[in-house]
């Protein structure tokens, strides 16, 4: 092949005509139909001669090239707006200030002339932005916390794994250890979480003072005020270096002491847990911030030594772990977290040898407010939760917008005419677009205000889903928010009537013919109702699902009795509220042992109250949230792979109490300590034996050095939340372990008074065997369910997401019914006329939006099925999924729907058509 | 003292216009600033500072006959206004005033 231009013929025909199409784009077409107005002609006529004189300089691919972009640089959307020489008396093109007190007079009175419309719009909307305003407030809260301490970047928590665990805690000798050996940390702060009652001793006149404990109690070594910077009204951080001496802050000091100067309290005494007394040195001022880290009263570390508290607090043991052990570390300048992480391996090993199960990270202390592993104990928020509420609150907006929408097109046929005179009055469809805009602002505005004043309401309702801290104020951050979901939901609700109202023609719309563009907005109405169908079904399969999920959890048959069961509780919070976790137990058996002859005696007392059926001693109910577990269990002298076994500790009364079943072999024999164990049916198929019979008499290993020959198998039941499934279970009695009482309560039918006297009655012998404790009980069933409380809100939630959704839906819904059947009055009396019958009419009303539904049904069903498929996945036991969940939401969804357009498509129906036809 | 700002690429098509006088319209002004100015300059470019130029009351423009070369269609042709060439004047005293300037030495040191 040649070059294509030869001298000889200048313009050889074919190649000199522009390409039709450059790689699927029709450049000659879009050149045709999207040239600016009266330039078609000129633009054409240069282009071709452009092309012909990039065909002789650069080459016919470049030249195809520069011509494919030139012609989408040159068509409509891409090209400055029409040059205006053509009408230049119009000056200012988007509005005329003048014009808006008439905008806001119009929206005005259409809005009072429109009743119905603007109460559902309004209300739609504010329902919208309250859902939005509540949920702001919410993750503003969560993501308060911790986020006004100076040099907050740079202090970081450990999370730290040992025994293949994270407990929340670090081992006692970690944080003096970490200061002696690794370098690049500016501040190491050891401090332990404590629980005590607190007692001010009166003086001469004063009677002494007593209050529980409230979580507000840390004892700190004095770094800690390095790290978290307060002000001192009087003392200092020294003071904490000498034992028995304690800092408040001044809310606590009042409260304590009353209106007293600071230096006053200095030297006053407070006796905690009625033997520690110590010695205040110093107030400091609260924070103002939200924290964590928000205690109140700080003893210092010094104390520990000099004190009984060493007996509670291991400070030099590596294998035994304190759950109430934190520390906190400041970095200095300009080290990297990682640097720290790096020297935490040789750390491990230095102090775990190669027992492996140690591990250690630095994590900021901006995310620990999000994270249950690290970080103290405190509330924690769940980021996925704040996440989805975000979604939800945006998809609560989005349908109240696309309500908005769907009404004001539906409602446009009426002001067509309206737009027609403004039109042949000389406005432009820029200020037509202004006018509709200045409407969508008003009723914005006053859904904003209306959503601010139901917000308080609204989460008084919701109390318990609300995180206690958050409240409503007006201020410049909140005032922000609300302009901002303002100028969006304007923007977003305003955009499409604007822009295709101010599309109008007035020689069109004047001669009364509004229905001319009919069907294209029609299919927008119609897919924003699938829409917002969508979402509705989407919630209502959700909340179908975890209802019944749930439903499930709550009413499954566990394999043991839960009712009439009351659990005293109180004994395990005795001194620090922490458990111990390794291998020396030597200390807390002797302790326990003592605790024993005490649960005994308080045992058989409360067995001869009237209206006690029976009482057992045990570690912990069947169904718990503790739980303590072997990973080496098997057969005696077998070489199977170890399996892991759960461990419950009672007597002989501990399977009847529960109403479990022994299905093979015997229960314990009565005063015998711990000789023979039960294990469960699961347990006994895990060992290998698929006929559980064959396991009696074999011994099993249950510990490192303990072998039990096995009494007998019970049926299976379910050990913990149906989160996770339920390990092999082992029943032995062990008295050192049973230190929690449970009592079942002998009649049914007690009433809720007889209740009262007998728990009464418990707590007195309660109070004379164990002076110091406070009382507490809970019923099982009570304490199982407490088990879901994460869920139980999560459903409360999704039922609460569900009502706004279906509602919001729901109102856009009767808004068009409203509109659409209006407009079809006449049609409705002549179809009358010719014979149609009332029922035959609803169904014509009806049959379109069952048919949406059914639409937004087939697209929610999958959407739904996966979302809710992820959260079944949290539950090791689960109901299935059965496709009746979606016919019954789709079923809900219908009803609802007919409900609501029902009542329109009859009074539509039964109206007399003499009435109808006579209106022109 | 207010002047009509005229931008660097204005000028050079207001110069072109005038430079080409009646043949004055789009695609000529474009290749001859590519040709001329070897400058790789854009139609769409050009097609745009026009319609500026001409909201500014620097040219007027009419249509104008139509050759084969363009498919029987009508060219618009540019023409200076009074306006434009003010303008275009005045550029140029402003150039040749800042020439003026500088020191006849340093013009020497350049070879002009």
């Amino acid at each position: 092949m040649g070059r294509l231009i030869n001298d000889d013929e200048r313009f050889p025909k074919p190649s000199n005509r522009p390409p039709r199409w450059w790689f699927g784009i029709p450049t000659e077409w879009l050149l045709i139909h999207f040239c600016p107005e009266g330039l078609e002609d000129e633009l054409q006529g240069d282009m071709m001669e452009m092309y012909t004189y990039w065909l002789q300089t650069l080459g016919v691919s470049k030249a195809r090239w520069r011509y494919t972009l030139a012609v989408l640089r040159l068509i409509r959307p891409f090209a400055r707006f029409k040059a205006k020489r053509k009408n230049d008396y119009i000056h200012s093109l988007l509005f005329q200030p003048a014009m808006l007190p008439n905008y806001f007079k119009i929206a005005f009175r259409n809005l009072t002339r429109n009743k119905i419309y603007a109460f559902i719009n309004v209300l739609g909307l504010a329902f919208g932005i309250c859902a939005c305003l509540v949920i702001y407030l919410i993750v503003r809260y969560e993501f308060s916390f911790d986020n006004f301490h100076e040099d907050r970047d740079r202090i970081y928590c450990v999370d730290t794994m040992v025994f293949g665990g994270h407990w929340n805690c670090v081992p006692g000798p970690m944080p003096a250890a970490v200061r002696r050996e690794m370098t690049g940390i500016q501040t190491v702060a050891a401090y332990q979480t404590y629980s005590a009652s607190v007692t001010i001793p009166g003086d001469k006149y004063g009677k002494s003072k007593r209050f529980d404990d409230d979580g507000s109690l840390a004892i700190v070594e004095p770094q800690y005020f390095d790290i978290f910077h307060y002000q001192w009204l009087s003392g200092n951080a020294t003071s904490l270096t000498m034992p028995n001496s304690v800092v408040l802050t001044a809310e606590r000091a009042k409260k304590y002491f009353g209106n007293l100067d600071p230096d006053k309290i200095i030297g006053r005494n407070i006796y905690y847990q009625d033997s520690l007394i110590v010695r205040v040195t110093g107030v400091v001022a609260d924070w103002t911030g939200n924290s964590d880290y928000n205690f109140s009263q700080w003893i210092s570390y010094a104390t520990i030594p000099a004190s009984f508290l060493q007996r509670d607090i291991t400070l030099d043991s590596w294998d035994n772990l304190n759950r109430s052990s934190q520390v906190m570390i400041k970095l200095a300048n300009d080290v990297k977290p990682s640097q720290i992480d790096a020297q935490f391996i040789p750390f491990g090993k230095r102090h775990y040898g190669s027992k492996p199960g140690f591990s250690a990270q630095l994590k900021p202390l901006s995310s620990s407010h999000f994270h249950q592993e690290y970080g103290g104990t405190a509330r924690k928020a769940s980021l996925p939760v704040l996440y989805t509420l975000m979604a939800v609150a945006g998809f609560i907006l989005v349908l109240a917008i696309v309500n908005f929408v769907n009404l004001s097109t539906a409602q446009s046929m009426q002001r067509a005419r309206e737009i027609g005179v403004r039109k042949v009055l000389g406005g432009s469809s820029p200020s037509i677009a202004v006018q509709f805009f200045s409407e969508t602002l008003l009723l914005t505005v006053a859904a904003v205000i209306l959503a601010a004043l139901m917000v308080i309401p609204v989460m008084n309702m919701f109390a318990d889903l609300i995180p206690k801290g958050v409240h409503f104020q007006i201020d410049s951050a909140t005032l922000l928010f609300l302009l901002l979901v303002t100028v969006l939901t304007t923007f977003l609700a305003g955009f499409y009537p604007a822009k295709v109202l101010g599309k109008y023609q007035p020689a069109i719309t004047l001669k009364g013919i509004t229905t001319s563009s009919e069907s294209g907005k029609g299919t927008l109405r119609r897919g924003l109702i699938v829409f917002q169908f969508t979402i509705s079904l989407v919630f209502i399969i959700a909340s179908f699902v975890i209802g019944s999920q749930l439903r499930y959890v709550l009413h499954a048959d566990l394999g043991f009795k839960t009712d009439a069961i009351i659990t005293l509780g109180g004994l395990r919070n005795t001194s620090m509220g922490n458990s111990f976790i390794g291998s020396d137990k030597t200390k807390r058996r002797q302790q326990a042992n003592a605790e024993t002859g005490k649960i005994a005696v308080l045992a058989n007392k409360i067995q001869q109250i009237v209206g006690v059926e029976q009482v057992i001693r045990q570690w912990k109910s069947p169904m718990d949230r503790m739980h303590s577990g072997f990973g080496g269990g098997g057969l005696k002298n077998s070489n199977e792979k170890p399996i892991d076994i759960s461990f419950h500790f009672g007597n002989e009364d501990y399977v009847p109490f529960y109403a479990m079943k022994v299905i093979a072999g015997r229960n314990l024999l009565p005063n015998e300590e711990g000789k023979e164990v039960l294990i469960s049916e699961t347990c006994a198929h895990a060992l290998g034996f698929a006929d559980v019979s064959k396991a009696i008499g074999r011994e099993l290993v249950a510990s490192p050095v303990d072998v039990y020959p096995i009494a007998g198998v019970v049926s299976d039941f379910y050990e913990n939340s149906f989160h996770e499934a339920s390990w092999p279970i082992v029943i032995r009695h062990d008295p050192a372990k049973e230190n929690i009482i449970a009592v079942k309560i002998a009649s049914k039918g007690m009433v809720a008074g007889e209740l009262k006297t007998l728990i009464d009655k418990i707590e007195k012998e309660w109070k004379v065997i164990f002076p110091e404790k406070t009382f507490a009980y809970s019923f099982l069933d009570d304490s199982i369910a407490s088990m879901y409380a994460d869920d139980l809100r999560t459903e409360r939630l999704t039922n609460v997401a569900m009502g706004i959704t279906v509602f919001i839906s729901c109102l856009g819904l009767l808004g068009l019914a409203i509109f659409s059947t209006e407009r079809r009055t006449r049609e409705i009396g002549i179809r009358k006329v010719l014979g149609a019958s009332v029922p035959g009419i609803m169904v014509m009303l009806c049959k379109e939006i069952v048919l949406l539904i059914l639409i937004a049904l087939l697209i929610a069903s999958p959407l739904a099925w996966y979302l809710m498929q992820g959260w079944l996945q949290g539950f090791a036991y689960r109901t299935t999924l059965s496709g009746w969940i979606f016919v019954g939401a789709g079923a809900a969804a219908i009803g609802i729907a007919l409900l609501t357009v029902g009542f329109q498509a009859m009074k539509a129906a039964m109206a007399d058509p003499v009435k109808s036809l006579r209106t022109e | 003292m207010k002047r009509a700002f005229l931008g660097e690429l204005e000028e050079v098509v207001l110069l072109t216009v005038a430079a080409l006088q009646e043949s004055a319209y789009c695609a000529s002004i474009t290749q001859t600033i590519d040709q001329q100015m070897g400058r790789d300059i854009s139609f769409p470019t050009v097609h745009k500072t026009l319609q500026r130029l001409e909201e500014k009351g620097f040219v007027s423009s009419l249509m104008g006959g139509a050759t084969a070369e363009r498919g029987g269609r009508q060219k618009r042709l540019f023409t200076v206004t009074a306006a434009g060439q003010r303008a275009l004047m005045e550029c140029r005293l402003v150039r040749a005033q800042l020439w003026e300037q500088i020191p006849t030495p340093v013009l020497q040191l350049w070879g002009v």
